[in-house]
């Protein structure tokens, strides 16, 4: 406005008033599209905001429809397995369009129901349902042994017992509702779902061809080499190892196969991953491994302070030091598998279901105190603290030449916890959520 | 002779605005400062608004939480700030249109403006 004039030459002003009018509205401009991109960003993100609220409910009522439908068919249902899974589509709501894709498999002895929203932002749920022991089956120990147990002066049985003829007594003592039933045979499990979900690992062995990585020399994984976060296979040894205490190094949705042993040590944080090894699976040192799947087609040997939960499957498994499990965990060693030990001999407590359908023997070492469920085809040898539910075949004496003594040397105590187990007898009618992830 | 030029111009610089150059310049900056100043007061409007809406978002999903909690639930209203009005409506067939024996029973959590009676937005789930 200011140099409005005639002539430029006039003033040093003169002229400017197009600069002034374009440097104002520029400046007007950039307020306004400032202004416009904030508000459509703020109306971005709270509609995202709602929608991945709505679809999170929308994948959990994915979780309870499947529930509902479960319950109706007596827990039977299933959309397919680990190997070939078809979801199924559904509308949880009355009356609306929401739409979520239900997965319902068995899934190591557990019941895997995966959900997912199909509208976005994208989210899912999943949750491992675990069964009850039922009532008729509620025997802190149940002995199908044609031998009498014989109480050693060490042992000791509270709770409920159920045993095919009268325990003879060299000291110990059974403070327990004793019932005896002659012939008396330990309920079959159903181990089909073990075998589907160990045909699913087996087949990832066999196949690197649906792997998305696939390499031929050792690998060692770390903070700085991170495990690529999709599906790997090794043609050889593995090491997963984190030096640093204070770095959590947390994964998930990782698949590793390997050809040769795999090694997990140092301060590794591992969380829902699948590792299926050839060669032996050693956990060492200060490990965090939570719902993840271990199987090795040889031995699982967890030692050092490592904490664990999760399904490991091996023929032969080790537990010792001071390591721990926690619920939801388990140990199965049994078809494929024919034979090996497994062997408790930690210092610290450990929660989980020992399913040893092997004809290799089950030893619970002292100081070991194990809580959960065992079931074992084997004779056992019981030197340390059980408290929950043992169904076994015999004791024996590690000492002694023979397994055929059936001496108890242990104790065995009712769970101070309602302890969930595989559902693997056709008896159990209750079942619990173990774990919800969103 | 340069010099005198330079004074002469120099002079007309400072000789100031006429008055219809001052009139021109507000007509112009209101012209341009009206809609600007409307702009901006609508979007403040409208943000305040999305504020609200964040709110709601976050109230339905407090009581969404809280009624999946509760082991039995009816219908009922809540007024929250005196601004925002929550419905929660299970749907149990206690009302015309709804369905009957729903199972699993279905919940839904409605936000309204508590004035205007206008919808924010409605949450569901199943229980």
């Amino acid at each position: 406005m200011i140099g409005i004039g005639k002539g430029s030459t006039q003033c040093v002003n003169r002229g400017a008033a197009l600069i002034y009018v374009i440097t104002v509205s520029f400046i007007a401009s950039i307020v306004i599209s400032l202004m416009v991109s904030r508000y459509l960003y703020q109306c971005y993100s709270i509609r995202n905001e709602f929608r991945a609220i709505q679809n999170s409910y929308t994948a959990e009522s994915g979780i309870k429809l499947a529930l509902h439908k479960l319950k109706e068919k007596n827990f039977l249902w299933r959309t397919g397995t680990l190997n070939n899974d078809i979801p199924i589509i559904e509308r949880p709501f009355w009356g609306k369009d929401d739409r979520v894709r239900i997965s319902v498999v068995d899934y190591f002895g557990y019941l895997k129901i995966e959900c997912e929203a199909l509208s976005l932002p994208k989210k899912s749920a999943s949750v491992i349902i675990a069964g009850q022991i039922p009532e008729s089956l509620r025997y802190n120990l149940m002995l199908a042994s044609e031998k009498p147990l014989v109480l050693d002066p060490e042992s000791k049985i509270v709770g409920r017992i159920k045993l095919n003829q009268s325990p003879q007594y060299r000291g110990g003592a059974i403070n327990a509702i004793l019932e005896t039933e002659p012939g008396l045979r330990l309920p079959e499990p159903i181990v089909g779902s073990f075998k589907n979900s160990i045909i699913y690992l087996k087949n990832l062995l066999s196949s690197p061809g649906r792997f998305s990585i696939e390499l031929f020399s050792p690998q060692v994984f770390s903070p700085e080499n991170q495990l690529p976060q999709n599906m790997v296979f090794v043609n050889d040894a593995v090491l997963i190892e984190n030096k640093s205490s204070c770095a959590l190094w947390s994964t998930g949705g990782i698949t590793l196969a390997a050809t040769a042993m795999v090694q997990i040590s140092g301060y590794t944080s591992l969380n829902g991953v699948i590792i299926a090894a050839v060669g032996p699976i050693n956990v060492l040192g200060d490990v965090r491994i939570s719902n993840s799947i271990l199987y090795s087609e040889s031995a699982i040997k967890i030692t050092g302070q490592a904490t664990i939960s999760g399904v490991f499957i091996a023929p032969n498994i080790e537990i010792s030091q001071s390591s721990r499990l926690v619920e939801p965990a388990l140990l199965y060693a049994g078809p494929p598998f024919s034979r090996g030990v497994i062997m408790v001999a930690s210092e610290e407590p450990i929660q989980c279901s020992i399913l040893n359908l092997c004809t290799g023997n089950l030893i619970i070492k002292e100081p070991a105190e194990v809580m959960g469920f065992i079931y074992s085809r084997a004779p056992v040898s019981l030197e340390g603290r059980f408290r929950g539910f043992l169904y076994c075949q015999g004791f024996y004496e590690p000492s002694s030449d023979t397994t055929n003594t059936n001496i108890l040397l242990g104790t065995i105590e009712p769970p101070d916890y309602d302890c969930s187990i595989p559902i693997i007898f056709s008896e159990i009618k209750k079942f619990r959520p173990l774990l919800w992830t969103d | 002779m340069d010099r005198l030029r330079l004074s002469v111009s120099y002079k007309k610089c400072l000789s100031g605005f006429s008055l219809i150059e001052i009139l021109v310049a507000i007509i112009i900056f209101g012209i341009v400062l009206l809609p600007f100043l409307s702009f901006v007061s609508h979007q403040i409007a409208r943000e305040r608004k999305n504020k609200e809406l964040r709110r709601a978002v976050g109230l339905a999903h407090s009581k969404m939480e809280e009624v999946l909690l509760l082991p039995d639930i009816r219908d009922c209203e809540d007024i929250i700030d005196d601004k925002f009005l929550i419905k929660v409506d299970v749907l149990d067939g206690d009302k015309s249109g709804e369905p009957e024996n729903l199972e699993p029973s279905e919940i839904h959590i409605s936000v309204y403006d508590l004035k205007t009676k206008r919808k924010y937005l409605e949450l569901y789930s199943l229980k």
